[in-house]
This record gives C-alpha cells, sequence and structure tokens, in this order.
C-alpha cells in the first residue's frame, strides 16, 4: 500500500504556473489543465456519477473559478490540493441542486410509478453498480464516503475543504456506510 | 500529456469491512476515466473561455489590491419551480454607485411564470438567471428577456442610450423608442455589436461569444469585433458572428464548409439549405433503436417542424424548438433525434465545438442503447471529417467499438481506425 507522506505546501513552481494562468498565458492555462484535470475530473465524477454531463462543466467552472481567485491561493496547501477543494464543492453544489430537483423523481420510484435508469452495458456492471448506490445516498454522505473511505481523506482535510464540521462528516460517514451495507444486502430498493 | 503530475499526498483509505467496504474497493479500482476526446475537448473549451473572460482581467499584481467595480447581481434560481421560494440573491463585489449610475431599470425574476422576485436594475449591474428561472428586464423603452443560462451586463442606461452585453446565454429583445432616431439601443457580445434603432429580435450567444441573431420585425446592424463590414439583418432573417477566427482546425472546419456550401449554391438558385452530411445520415440510420418505441403525433410534427426550419436555414429557431424536445420528459430516443439534429445543425454552420458536445449529450442520455450507439459513431466522424483531429477521432471510434463492438456501424468504425493509422485495425480487411 502507498505510503502516508504530509500534506505539501505549493512550490514556487505551482504558484508561478498559477500567477501565469490568471494573467492570460494560455500555455500556462493548459499546461495546468493537463497536470490535475485527471484527478480533479475523478472527483467530481465520483460525487455526480461517471455518466454525468454536468462532469465537465464542473471542472471546466471549477478551473476557471481558481484562475478567477487566484490571488486568494495562499500557497499553504499544494495547487492540487486547492483545486481539489474547488472541483469538490462545485461538484457538491451540482449533486444538492440535483438532488433537490429529483425529489419527485425518487418519490415516484420509491411507490413504484417511476423507472431506475437504464443499465449500462455488461462490462461496466460492478462500477456501475457501486456508482448506482453511491449515486442514492444523498449528496454530503455521497461526498464524504468518496473523499474519505474512497479517496483516503482525513476528516480535518475533509472539513477543510468543504467547512463542514467533523463531527458532521463524521455522522455522516457512518449513515452512508450503513445505507450502502443496507443495499449490498438487498433490503433498501430506492 | 507531456506535463509533469503534480505532488499528490499518497494516502491510504481506511479498511472497512462489509458492503461499504466492497463498495469504496470497486470504486477505488474502477475510477471514472477521462478519455483523450473529452480531455482535449475540455482543455480547449477552458483555453477558449478564459481568453474570453480575458476582456475584464486585470493584473495578477494588481488582484489583491484592486476588486472589480462592476455590481454583480446574480439572480440564481434553484430546485424546481416548486421551490421557487428558495431563491439566492446576492451581491458580489464592490457596492459602490457610480457617478453616472440611473436607477432606470426593473427587472422580476420569474419561474413558470410566477413572478418571485423582483429589483432596481442599475448600470454597471450584471443579471444572470439560474437553472429554472427567466428574467424580465423593463427599461422603459425597451423589455428584454433573459433565458435560463444568461448572463447581461447593463453598461450604460441613459434615456438616449441603452448599452448592454450579452455576456452569455439568449436575450429577447423588444425595442420600441418613443422618439424615433434619438433613442439607440446597442448590445455588445463576444462577436460584435448589434445596434438597434427599433425592432424585436432574439439573441443567442454561447461560452465563445459566437452571436446569432434572429430579427422579427424591424431592422438591426451588425459590426462584427473582427472589423468585417457591417451588415444588416432584417426581419425573418438571422445571421451568426463568429467571436473569432478559431484555431487551425476550426479555420480548416470552415473553410470545408464554405466550399460546400460555394458548390451548394452553385447547384441552385435556392437560398442555402439545410445540408446535414448524408452519407454519415445515411450510415447512422442503419442501426435501429433497440427500444421500439413509436413516436406520438406531437411529437413527430415538433421534429418535423424543426426539420423544416433547418431546410430553411433558420437553425437558431430549429435548434430551440430541438432544445425543448430534448429536455422535455418524451422517450430517450425522440430526445437523442433532437439532439443529433441540432449537431447536425451546429455542423452545417461550422460550429464544430457545439456540434460535438450535441452528439456527446445524445451518447450520453442512452449509453447503452443503439440511439446512443450511433451518437458517438457521429461524434467520431465529425471529429475525422470535420475537426480534422484524428487522434481525437480515433479515440471516438475506439469509445465506440469499446461499447458496441458488434454493433451496425462497428465495421466501418473499424475501417475508419484502419483508415487512421490504427494498423491493429486493418487485419479484417
Amino acid at each position: 500500500m502507498t505510503k502516508l507522506q504530509p500534506a505539501k505546501a505549493a512550490s514556487d513552481e505551482e504558484r508561478e504556473l498559477l500567477g501565469r494562468a490568471a494573467s492570460g498565458d494560455e500555455l500556462a492555462v493548459r499546461e495546468l489543465f493537463r497536470t490535475h484535470v485527471t484527478r480533479l475530473h475523478r472527483q467530481a465524477a465520483r460525487i455526480l456519477g461517471g455518466d454525468d454531463p454536468d462532469v465537465e462543466d464542473v471542472v471546466q467552472q471549477a478551473f476557471l473559478a481558481a484562475l478567477d481567485g487566484a490571488a486568494k491561493f495562499d500557497g499553504r496547501s499544494s495547487l492540487s490540493t486547492w483545486l481539489f477543494g474547488i472541483t469538490t464543492r462545485r461538484a457538491l453544489d451540482a449533486a444538492r441542486s440535483r438532488w433537490r430537483r429529483q425529489r419527485w423523481n425518487r418519490l415516484a420510484e420509491s411507490v413504484g410509478i417511476g423507472s431506475q435508469s437504464m443499465q449500462p452495458d455488461q462490462g461496466y456492471q460492478l462500477r456501475a453498480d457501486a456508482e448506482s448506490m453511491l449515486g442514492k445516498l444523498p449528496p454530503e454522505q455521497r461526498m464524504v464516503f468518496v473523499l474519505h473511505d474512497v479517496e483516503g481523506y482525513t476528516f480535518a482535510e475533509i472539513s477543510g475543504m468543504t467547512g463542514i464540521g467533523i463531527s458532521s462528516l463524521h455522522g455522516r460517514l457512518m449513515a452512508a456506510r450503513k445505507r450502502l451495507e443496507r443495499m449490498t444486502d438487498g433490503g433498501e430498493h430506492e | 500529456m507531456n506535463s509533469r503530475p503534480p505532488h499528490h499526498t499518497m494516502r491510504v483509505p481506511p479498511q472497512v469491512d462489509g458492503g461499504s467496504g466492497v463498495i469504496a474497493r470497486e470504486l477505488r479500482e474502477q475510477p471514472p476515466a477521462l478519455d483523450e476526446v473529452r480531455r482535449a475537448r475540455m482543455e480547449r473549451s477552458l483555453a477558449q473561455a478564459w481568453r474570453m473572460h480575458g476582456a475584464a482581467r486585470v493584473p495578477l499584481s494588481r488582484l489583491r489590491m484592486q476588486r472589480p467595480s462592476a455590481r454583480v447581481l446574480w439572480v440564481a434560481s434553484i430546485g424546481s419551480a416548486a421551490a421557487g421560494g428558495l431563491l439566492a440573491l446576492s451581491l458580489l463585489g464592490d457596492s459602490a454607485p457610480t457617478a453616472s449610475r440611473m436607477g432606470v431599470g426593473h427587472f422580476e425574476l420569474r419561474i413558470d411564470d410566477a413572478a418571485v422576485q423582483s429589483g432596481a436594475v442599475s448600470e454597471g449591474q450584471v443579471l444572470e438567471t439560474g437553472e429554472h428561472g427567466r428574467i424580465e428586464v423593463d427599461l422603459q423603452i425597451a423589455r428584454l428577456q433573459l433565458s435560463r443560462g444568461t448572463r447581461v451586463r447593463f453598461d450604460r442606461l441613459s434615456e438616449p442610450e441603452l448599452r448592454l452585453s450579452l455576456l452569455k446565454g439568449r436575450l429577447d429583445v423588444d425595442f420600441h423608442p418613443s422618439r424615433k432616431g434619438e433613442q439607440h439601443l446597442a448590445i455588445e457580445t463576444g462577436a460584435g455589436r448589434v445596434q438597434v434603432v427599433g425592432t424585436r429580435f432574439v439573441l443567442d450567444v454561447d461560452a465563445l461569444g459566437n452571436t446569432e441573431v434572429q430579427v422579427s420585425e424591424g431592422v438591426v446592424e451588425l459590426l462584427p469585433r473582427s472589423g468585417a463590414p457591417a451588415r444588416r439583418v432584417a426581419a425573418g432573417e438571422h445571421a451568426y458572428l463568429r467571436a473569432d477566427d478559431g484555431d487551425e482546425s476550426e479555420r480548416s472546419v470552415r473553410a470545408a464548409i464554405e466550399q460546400k456550401l460555394r458548390t451548394l449554391e452553385g447547384a441552385t438558385a435556392e437560398p442555402v439549405p439545410f445540408q446535414p452530411d448524408m452519407d454519415l445520415s445515411q450510415m447512422v440510420d442503419l442501426e435501429p433503436s433497440a427500444s421500439g418505441q413509436r413516436p406520438s403525433r406531437a411529437i413527430t410534427r415538433k421534429l418535423e417542424a424543426a426539420r423544416r426550419l433547418l431546410r430553411q436555414g433558420r437553425h437558431a429557431d430549429a435548434r430551440a424548438r430541438l432544445r425543448g424536445l430534448a429536455e422535455s420528459g418524451i422517450a430517450v430516443r425522440f430526445r437523442v433525434e433532437a439532439l443529433t439534429l441540432i449537431a447536425e445543425s451546429y455542423t452545417a454552420q461550422g460550429d464544430v465545438l457545439h456540434a460535438a458536445k450535441a452528439y456527446r449529450r445524445a451518447a450520453e442520455l442512452s449509453p447503452g442503447d443503439p440511439a446512443g450507439h450511433n451518437a458517438r459513431f457521429a461524434l467520431a466522424r465529425l471529429l475525422e471529417r470535420y475537426a480534422h483531429d484524428e487522434v481525437a477521432a480515433a479515440a471516438a471510434y475506439k469509445h465506440y467499438l469499446a461499447r458496441a463492438p458488434r454493433g451496425a456501424l462497428a465495421v466501418q468504425a473499424r475501417q475508419a481506425l484502419c483508415r487512421l493509422d490504427q494498423s491493429e485495425f486493418c487485419k479484417d480487411r
């Protein structure tokens, strides 16, 4: 397993790259994008769902917000962590908004008048099942489960990224795990 | 990719037993993938969006001391229409008024025709609609309607002159001055300026600033930023202004399409009709939909009406109708069909970026269905034929084959990959 290392502060190189990108240097914008997009896309996709059409928009908004707010980057954390936090908050906002909009659909499905979403191809079944179960969690539970149990962030780090208190995060993680247990046991059909 | 990976802190996720632990492991071992097509498209889109944003940018060294002077009034509708009460109204930036500002405007945010919020509009303000609301603005001599996802800045609100900037989205304008010739309305977009002397029209601006104007009454004058000659657009006509020349691939796409249009113009005296890639359409039609759903008469009529508009060259109108269908609750197959027509419309206008987005959305709407596979194949063909982006096209064909290895278009996809120098796909030939 990977070795635990302390978080690093931003290097001068990172700060310089961000500064150049924010000042309009397109090559720097592209380099920033190439360096970080895989991880940011993964995070947005985990919170919103892998096939969600809003994932790309969330990632782009996060990059634009970072470029717009480059002056606010104080360099205490790495650039990567800072961008990760912005993306997480944006994805969480999008997920919350969707969750509210879809509550009638969920209600309809729960009383048997709606239909479950289409199942993707067989080859994608395992991840699709996991994502499908994850998608049934409320956004805050989903977010803390992804960050803590999948990505390995500590509660303190997640709290720093999202502004949510540690005890709330802990409670939500426990609730998320319990609910996923019920789903895998077949005891919950939402 | 030639960039160095960032230095991440390596993390050790907790080992949790039971079902949630299995799910966490599954998600960790099969992370959501970002293919090269998406990556390339996102990179270009970001670079362009940031370039467009650049007009208002100040040097980084000044950012700490100076905040934007423009007031930004963001009216966002949150949640569905039923959640109309949950509106966020935030005032950002420096709120100090400018000396020349006049409070001559009034806005009203409406959700499903119900007014849920209102207020004054003054110079320097930016109004932005959220996902569900639309905003009506009364400027005494002009009425504006901001559709969903629209952002407008009010640059000048004096009696003889109204000047706005449409930063993105769709704006419906009804301008009827009480003293013709003395009162003017000008709207700036990323592509140029629209000057009005009294008329009704709709302006559509995408994220890059490309501008489409559809005039229903009177005449408007377009002044492209590129320095090209001003154009007049009369009632019943529409015009499309590009924000910039684009990069090399875009220019070659436009050149190819202009060549195609010239050929068509040579063949007929009629106005240039909508001409999707017929070869592509025929091939895509080869694969039947698994759903077997029949469209209702109403949907058939709507799709046919949109096709008619496309044939007449009224792309903006057609796309507006098709978007309505694509976003409605009708069966996925017909939403995919509407998105495919939107993509073909953008292709006909040389807007490869938006065409690709529409095809991608169609593919994502129906990932396990032949209609979705067709859209994925069409995206690959678009990248190959119009964007001339062989790397992206090859990745898109491979994506199609991964999802539909025995699909009706699999042979064509393999042939295309062979043509694109992917020798492992030439074995079957």
